[in-house]
């Protein structure tokens, strides 16, 4: 097994014992326990999922980092132009939203277009 | 479409125009000046790098330069996303509760901003070898 994965299953299983203390010490109350518990499945499953998908093969070649690139900058565009339309939204008082749900619906838009245009990528093949 | 030098030049140059009549007008009172004054600064830097490539024998872009640009922006993005998720968590925990707009616009310089750094040190650089 890789360092990396081996690391990556310790820290998901402390952050998911941590939050599950948490929650229990504060009687279910606050995000914090919820937070450390979803943070740990991540870290888990993504050390076990990699480990079984490629044990101790390289995991990434000149190709997929290419294609990570790309679809990351795409993403970067996308997310710039939500913000800026946000932006310009809230200056006109179009839509006027507090700073926690920009911040989330910013964040979320960056990672959902991540994830779309590399699941697009990868279907595809190569970036030309 | 392709941008030409005297087009940025133009544009950058109405934006710094409109941008200092809105400061003449309104004062203090908006940030778009300042939004503006930031959009023409980033056209200027880019107006600075182009010149200096010679653009007639190079051609402006190929294979090299766009994995370059693509890299730089990815890492952006990370940058971009790691500032977002802290700006979150300081407002959620009250440490500093900016406004609306000055959170999103925070946002964008952050992203522009190290659009731009990480663009102009890896073309200084030549190529990225990950």
């Amino acid at each position: 097994m890789k360092q990396r994965n081996i690391y990556r299953i310790i820290i998901g299983a402390l952050m998911f014992i941590s939050g599950s203390v948490a929650i229990l010490l504060t009687a279910g109350k606050g995000g914090i326990g919820s937070m450390l518990i979803a943070a740990g499945l991540v870290f888990l499953m993504t050390g076990i999922v990699q480990h079984r998908r490629y044990s101790d093969d390289p995991e990434s070649d000149e190709r997929s980092k290419k294609i990570e690139a790309y679809g990351l900058s795409y993403a970067w565009l996308t997310g710039l132009f939500f913000m800026f339309a946000l932006f310009w939204l809230d200056y006109f008082n179009v839509l006027t939203l507090s700073v926690q749900d920009t911040l989330m619906l910013s964040i979320f838009v960056l990672a959902f277009s991540a994830m779309v245009f590399l699941f697009w990528l990868f279907r595809k093949g190569d970036v030309e | 479409m392709k941008l030409k030098n005297s087009d940025l030049n133009l544009i950058s140059s109405v934006l710094l125009f409109v941008a200092l009549v809105m400061i003449y007008v309104y004062g203090n009172e908006t940030i778009v000046p300042l939004v503006l004054l930031i959009a023409s600064l980033v056209l200027t830097i880019t107006l600075l790098i182009r010149r200096r490539t010679p653009t007639e024998k190079e051609p402006e872009s190929d294979e090299r330069t766009r994995k370059n640009g693509a890299y730089g922006l990815s890492y952006s993005w990370m940058i971009g996303i790691a500032g977002l998720i802290f700006l979150f968590w300081a407002e959620y925990f009250g440490i500093w509760q900016p406004g609306t707009l000055i959170a999103l616009g925070i946002s964008i310089l952050l992203f522009l901003l190290s659009a731009v750094i990480f663009l102009v040190y890896l073309s200084r650089k030549g190529d990225t070898n990950v």
